[in-house]
């Protein structure tokens, strides 16, 4: 997924936009910029300064700046919530755990290039459920009890879920066995950040109720899912790109290098 | 140009050592970890071999036909050498001083043994040295291997040709000592990788050349002249092991913007922040040299916190503002100090990253991100 | 309650005294009512509970799990603890002979068997160490290890006085002891000896690091008389050694009699029961207790071996398999015995007797179990075929512990000799034997059948 979001001076959010652009992502960058411009009602020149965070962030030649999509969580979910200490992000393909110490990122944990403890994960386990991952949340709040799914690996739990499920146990209580499951996942990961009591949880899968519930078990405490959970990214970006920009302004330098256009990205094999 | 002498040198050091070998001469093969003493060696009239390749996944994988994954990969590429046959200096190998260290590097040494088509002689280290019963024991079994070593190659290991010896390895300790703390300037003169380089080629190269061009190169560094201070965060690089050629994390971490300016490796560079002391009682001297006066390896007994206040000190005498903890996969000992060191560091408010590798990990995306952040944190990104 | 201390042997009288403490203990270490149903069930399914000698077996095991739990609650003013030391037992022996005040045991042996086996409650302990530095991940740090910090970490132990440990198989359980130091404040020590021996080595060799070890083991025993202040003599240790040798020749016996018997007469989950109940701490008082248990255990046995009576059929294929049973998980051995496969005997240790004509104590434990006298695979290898010769083999289940790299190094040379010595099918396993949940039943169902087919198509 791409995502863009454009900011003014007072930080307001002037154009959001979310685009599934799979495999393209990279070429296709510029086609969502134009999109969150046309939103925005503004042209490219008019962009004081542009970041490019996350996967990909490399080979955005439109960009001013490339900056780690671990210190642009920080920053956005800083944005949310003053007080965060601990912010926990899972994403279609990774999970990350941030210590955030007066919205500057401090420590960072990483997850393993396995599927579990990802949306990926609730993505094979839904599939296998006949269900649509988007259900999970809603399924998890009718049930009456765990069923607890032991298995940590995807494929094995997928196995441990199916069977379960054609013992007869209740299709509630598995869900929330496997809330359970990725919740104790990350939450062992992001143990050895010792996080505070504040934390905020953000990515695709903090829409999920469930898991919210699963993970508030886990650690302990209360977890606080922000309006927009998949934009914390790219406002942090945008807030880090404001940063610099009136940072350079006091030097009497300009913000950004003169020739920049909307390119799309091109390869150099 | 000193660098085109000895890249051309170790181009031809096989080459030189199978002429070697057909008048007569003996290689010795020895595990790195700094724990065999290589004046024992060369005052035998036989050539000193550190087996210290690494990096490459396709020796380590080549190794799991005869250890499991959980065996690291730097001990897996070792037995892959052998396997492979491409690299000459495995080959050309007549005996292996193995140190009793890690439980990896056992392994290797014992399945080699088991194999029986090499002579191993397997240097016993006491892994706890708090009594005088286990010095004496260090000093004995290096006076077998004198022994085994004069019966090996036919010739008498005379105590001045060990003095003689121990005062050229003290040359090049010292020069090593001395370029790497050119390193504690503003403006470093050399970067990590081409200090590791320098001391993986002392491990090929003949002593007495390498001595010569460490002289040349130190004079050459120290005569140039120092630049103002960057904003370039400088790092330290904690480890148990850097192979000859696993530099991908190193050039990494250049390209990312930040500099390692010291390490502290156990099998990866010789160790030399001290000279064996040449008087006395020669093999007390070296029991204490090797055993004593040195930063342990992780896996010796009562270690940890002896070597976390070294990585401290290193990190007040280089200015260092962050630490790059770099394991190998499945490197039990070291992992099981990550908690502990990372705990200390951040009580002193050093970010400390780790990273795990497997010899495939650097090409990863991920890793790029990690170390991005990692600079992003000790920088800022404002 | 009551019913699950009559099932492990405890008998009326006895269950007056213990039940308010073994309630109190398993107050501490969280099981609850429902844990004590589900663990009389895991005993019947798993272990012969029929047999008296079991149950007692299990009793001194639940026993010393208490003892321990409760030890400082209990008034013991000195705790020592020793982790993964060979010979620790006959120390403890002599310490508790001595002093009241004195209470010596080893762990983590008998948490294993309660938490995991009996009670399958080990993955909290697990994960609490998880939580410190033996962290989960391609790692693999053994969860024995696990066990160890992970009890000491949740306080499920109290805090020794000294926690003593060995380098002989392991370097990871000496560096976890120095962080345990470090990070606790704990105090510990470690035995040694240097394991440097070298095919052309002659027995003056064995001297040399048996030497050694010697010289450690009395440093190390220098060590423990300052901490509990009175002084520990060769007398005092040869007593121990001699109180200890009735015990521990019947345990060899009783071993001897199963790996020599078709039908196997008891099946390989309790296996590491043997090893465990090695390992106890007793008294000049309570050794007795041992050795009627041990005794019992062998006259049953034996009657059984008469009878002809087996847990799997006669002419069932014969296996060696490498590593104890697991620690914490009888799953795979029951799963094994059902499927009719007799494993016989469970790792082919090398053991020396210790001898008793020696005048020093110290270098015959030294000797015996100071590891110094291995030399590796050119010397295990050799021995693992002649085990297999001598005990009429058909299949070696070479289950590699993947927590240990000592062991795990082993595994594929292993492989090739015994494929290429002596024939014989290889079931090769990565294994992890002190954690339960790597446990995978289907695989394992199916690499078993076709391991057993293996064995029997080569019988006929």
């Amino acid at each position: 997924m791409t995502k863009v979001v454009i900011i003014d001076n007072d930080e307001e959010i002037r154009a959001r936009v979310i685009n599934h652009t799979g495999a393209e992502h990279r070429r296709l960058a510029n086609k969502v910029m134009e999109e969150a411009l046309e939103q925005g009602g503004m042209a490219f020149e008019e962009l004081t300064y542009v970041i490019a965070t996350g996967y990909g962030r490399m080979t955005i030649p439109f960009a001013d700046r490339n900056i780690s999509e671990l210190t642009c969580h920080a920053r956005g979910v800083y944005h949310y919530f003053p007080g965060v200490s601990l912010a926990i992000d899972i994403g279609g393909q990774d999970a990350k755990g941030l210590k955030i110490k007066e919205g500057k990122l401090i420590d960072f944990v990483m997850s393993d290039k396995c599927a579990a403890g990802t949306g990926r994960f609730l993505e094979i386990i839904a599939a296998a459920l006949g269900h649509k991952v988007e259900d999970l949340g809603s399924i998890s709040s009718r049930a009456t009890g765990k069923v607890t799914i032991s298995k940590t690996c995807t494929v094995f739990a997928r196995q441990e879920v199916v069977t379960r499920l054609s013992e007869g146990a209740s299709l509630e209580d598995i869900v929330v066995g496997i809330h359970d499951a990725i919740a104790g996942r990350v939450a062992s990961m992001v143990a050895r950040l010792k996080e505070g009591p504040n934390v905020l949880f953000t990515g695709g899968v903090a829409k999920n109720i469930g898991v919210v519930r699963a993970l508030e078990r886990n650690l302990g405490c209360e977890v606080f899912v922000p309006d927009e959970p998949l934009l914390s990214g790219a406002i942090g970006a945008a807030l880090l790109g404001k940063e610099i920009t009136l940072k350079a302004q006091a030097r009497g330098e300009p913000a950004h290098r003169e020739k920049r256009h909307l390119d799309e990205a091109t390869f150099f094999t | 140009m000193e660098e085109t002498r000895l890249t051309e040198h170790l181009k031809n050091r096989p080459a030189q050592l199978k002429e070697a070998k057909k008048d007569g001469a003996k290689i010795i093969g020895y595990f790195p970890g700094n724990y065999v003493p290589e004046e024992i060696i060369y005052a035998s009239g036989a050539v000193p071999l550190c087996l210290i390749h690494g990096g490459n996944p396709r020796p380590a994988d080549a190794g799991l036909s005869v250890m499991p994954q959980v065996i690291c990969p730097f001990a897996r590429a070792q037995i892959g050498e052998r396997l492979l046959k491409e690299n000459p200096y495995y080959d050309l190998i007549d005996m292996l001083v193995a140190p009793v260290t890690c439980q990896h590097l056992k392994k290797v040494a014992e399945i080699w043994e088991y194999e029986g088509k090499l002579h191993v002689f397997k240097l016993g280290v006491p892994h706890q040295h708090n009594n005088d019963f286990e010095l004496e024991y260090f000093s004995d079994r290096l006076k077998a291997l004198k022994n085994r070593l004069q019966s090996f190659t036919g010739n008498e290991i005379t105590e001045e040709g060990l003095r003689q010896a121990i005062a050229l390895y003290n040359r090049m300790r010292r020069l090593l000592r001395k370029i790497s703390l050119l390193r504690r300037t503003a403006s470093p003169p050399l970067s990590a990788l081409e200090f590791i380089k320098l001391n993986h080629a002392s491990f090929y190269a003949d002593p007495v050349f390498m001595v010569e061009v460490l002289d040349s190169v130190y004079h050459e560094l120290e005569s140039k002249q120092a630049y103002a201070s960057t904003d370039t965060p400088r790092l330290l690089l904690l480890g148990p092991n850097i192979g000859l050629g696993d530099y991908a994390i190193l050039e990494l971490i250049e390209e990312t913007g930040a500099e390692v300016v010291i390490e502290e490796i156990c099998e990866g560079i010789r160790y030399y922040w001290h000279d064996i002391e040449n008087k006395g009682d020669i093999f007390q001297a070296l029991t204490r040299g090797y055993l004593l006066d040195r930063i342990p390896c992780a896996f010796m007994r009562y270690s940890t916190r002896e070597r976390l206040d070294f990585a401290l000190k290193l990190i007040d005498d280089f200015n260092v503002s962050g630490v790059i903890w770099y394991e190998l996969q499945c490197c039990e000992t070291y992992d099981s100090e990550v908690y502990y060191f990372t705990e200390k560091m951040s009580e002193r408010d050093i970010p400390v990253l780790v990273v795990e590798s497997d010899y495939t990990t650097a090409t990863g995306g991920q890793l790029k991100t990690r170390l991005q952040a990692f600079v992003e944190i000790l920088k800022g990104v404002v | 309650m009551i019913e699950l201390l009559k099932l492990l042997g405890f008998t009326a009288g006895d269950i007056n005294t213990e039940l308010p403490r073994v309630e109190k203990a398993f107050g501490k270490v969280g099981i609850i009512a429902g844990d004590i149903e589900a663990a009389k069930l895991r005993l019947k399914k798993y272990y012969d509970m029929e047999l008296e000698g079991v149950r007692k077996a299990f009793r001194l095991c639940i026993l010393e799990f208490v003892n321990s739990v409760l030890a400082r609650e209990e008034g013991k003013k000195i705790i020592i603890f020793g982790f993964m030391i060979p010979g620790f037992e006959t120390i403890g022996h002599v310490l508790m002979s001595k002093s009241r005040e004195v209470y010596a045991a080893h762990l983590s042996w008998s948490f294993l068997l309660i938490m995991g086996c009996v009670f399958g409650k080990l993955e909290p302990i697990l994960e609490a160490a998880e939580k410190k530095w033996l962290r989960a991940g391609a790692v693999t740090h053994c969860a024995n290890l696990k066990t160890l910090l992970g009890i000491v970490d949740l306080g499920i132990v109290p805090r020794p006085d000294l926690m003593v440990t060995s380098g002989f198989m392991c370097e990871t359980a000496p560096k976890t002891l120095d962080l345990l130091h470090e990070l606790y404040g704990m105090p510990v020590c470690c035995w040694d000896t240097c394991l440097d021996r070298g095919p052309e080595d002659s027995s003056e060799t064995k001297d040399r690091a048996g030497n050694l070890a010697k010289k450690n083991l009395r440093r190390l025993v220098e060590i423990i008389q300052e901490i509990v202040g009175f002084q520990i003599t060769d007398d005092m240790l040869w007593e121990a050694l001699e109180a200890r040798s009735r015990f521990d020749d019947i345990i060899s016996k009783l071993q001897r009699l199963i790996h020599s018997s078709d039908p196997l007469p008891l099946s390989p989950t309790h296996d590491n029961l043997w090893m465990i109940l090695s390992c106890l701490t007793f008294s000049n008082e309570t050794i007795s207790d041992a050795i009627d248990t041990a005794v019992t255990l062998y006259r049953e046995l034996q009657e059984r071996v008469d009878k002809g009576l087996g847990a799997v059929p006669k002419g069932a294929p014969r296996v060696l398999g490498e590593m104890f049973a697991h620690h914490a998980d009888p799953r795979l051995e029951h799963l094994a015995c059902e499927m009719g496969i007799a494993i016989v005997v469970a790792t082919a240790a090398s053991t020396i007797r210790l001898d008793r004509t020696n005048k020093d104590p110290y270098e015959a434990m030294s000797v015996a179990w100071g590891g110094s006298h291995s030399t590796g695979l050119i010397q295990s290898v050799p021995m693992q075929m002649h085990v297999c010769k001598k005990m009429n083999i058909d299949g070696v289940l070479e289950r590699y512990h993947a927590g240990c790299r000592t062991v795990a190094g082993d595994a594929l040379v292993i492989q090739n000799a015994v494929k290429k010595e002596l024939g014989i099918p290889v079931l090769l396993l990565e294994w992890e034997n002190f954690d339960p949940r790597v446990y995978k039943h289907e695989e394992y169902k199916r690499r078993l059948e076709v391991f057993k087919t293996m064995m029997t198509q080569r019988a006929d």
